[in-house]
């Protein structure tokens, strides 16, 4: 059966609720769910780093949900601490194996090949690869705008980068994958 | 196919592309995902996972390297070592010199180390020749300490 939709206002009265609490966040849990896993497996590429690093971005959430302050949609706030989980992941990874940061990418675009979850065509594929040559802000604006067709001023909450900024990234990465699917 | 409304470009490569993720996740996955969380949360493993600076393969070398230098220095600097573990610097000499009602010194164990180091070494010698900056410089360098004084 499929779970009731409820407003984020409702989520946030029911969390503050101690009886209600697990319910209403796990309420929460499957409605954002997909949209942070997807923008997170992006990032981080395989379906394991993936899920734990949706994991950590809820349990985040479960964590400061008392001290969200309403600023913000709870989605973009959500959206953010997923952000910030998936890239410090990756960090954590490149200062774990004490490798410059071009071959965590080059580690990835190799594993895309072999991954048992990975759905796409050839295209698909060279797309992904292309992806993985860009610059770290560069792939995450790329990604926000082209799969999640994030509005910019949407983006600049969630990264804290300007809006004119984030244009620029998003040109330049758009011509760099251009030239990668051209030439390869 | 999804149109891509935001490439400037009409002949641009990604026109070319079905617009959608090219990833899957395992069969039930966003079923049981939100049940796997909170038994996290209610289990209270929430701490943090442990990520180790080195992977296991380089701390390991990291390792029989940082033993085999630890060896090495001390095979090669052993005797170094013990001098400098048992000499006096100025200071403590001084105050066993000014203080001997705290602490004796064997003179004659003093004197037979210190011939003993120099060349015409003859034991019948009379002691009363070496000044006491000689025999104090003796003792900063090559005595150990604890073997000629001792206290009352």
């Amino acid at each position: 059966m499929p779970e009731p939709i409820i407003e984020d206002k409702e989520l946030l009265i029911q969390f503050r609720n101690s009886n209600t609490r697990t319910y209403s966040f796990n309420l929460l849990i499957r409605k954002y769910q997909q949209k942070i896993y997807w923008h997170v497996r992006r990032i981080v590429i395989t379906h394991e780093d993936a899920n734990d690093v949706t994991q950590e971005t809820f349990i985040k959430v479960w964590k400061n949900l008392d001290s969200f302050k309403e600023e913000s949609q709870l989605f973009t706030w959500i959206y953010r601490i997923a952000t910030n989980e998936a890239l410090s992941f990756l960090r954590k990874k490149r200062t774990k194996y004490f490798i410059p940061i071009v071959n965590i990418e080059n580690a990835l675009s190799n594993k895309l090949v072999d991954d048992n979850f990975f759905s796409g065509d050839e295209i698909q594929l060279k797309l992904q690869k292309a992806l993985l040559t860009l610059p770290e802000k560069q792939r995450l604006v790329f990604n926000m705008k082209y799969y999640d067709e994030l509005k910019y001023e949407k983006i600049s909450e969630i990264t804290g980068t300007s809006v004119g900024a984030l244009k620029a990234s998003y040109h330049h990465a758009v011509k760099k994958v251009e030239k990668y699917l051209l030439s390869n | 196919m999804a149109k891509n409304n935001h490439i400037e470009s009409v002949n641009s490569p990604l026109n070319g592309i079905e617009k959608k993720t090219p990833f899957s996740v395992p069969a039930d996955y966003f079923e049981h995902n939100p049940n796997v969380i909170l038994d996290r949360i209610s289990q209270g493993t929430i701490e943090k996972k442990q990520v180790f600076l080195f992977s296991p393969g380089l701390a390991i070398a990291a390792s029989i390297l940082l033993i085999a230098g630890l060896f090495w220095f001390y095979i090669f600097n052993a005797n170094e070592l013990d001098v400098q573990e048992f000499s006096l610097n100025d200071e403590e000499i001084q105050l066993i010199i000014d203080n001997p009602e705290l602490y004796g010194i064997n003179e004659f164990l003093v004197n037979e180390k210190y011939l003993s180091s120099v060349e015409s070494y003859n034991p019948l010698e009379n002691l009363s020749t070496y000044s006491d900056d000689e025999v104090k410089s003796y003792l900063e360098t090559n005595t150990d300490a604890n073997y000629i004084i001792y206290e009352y």
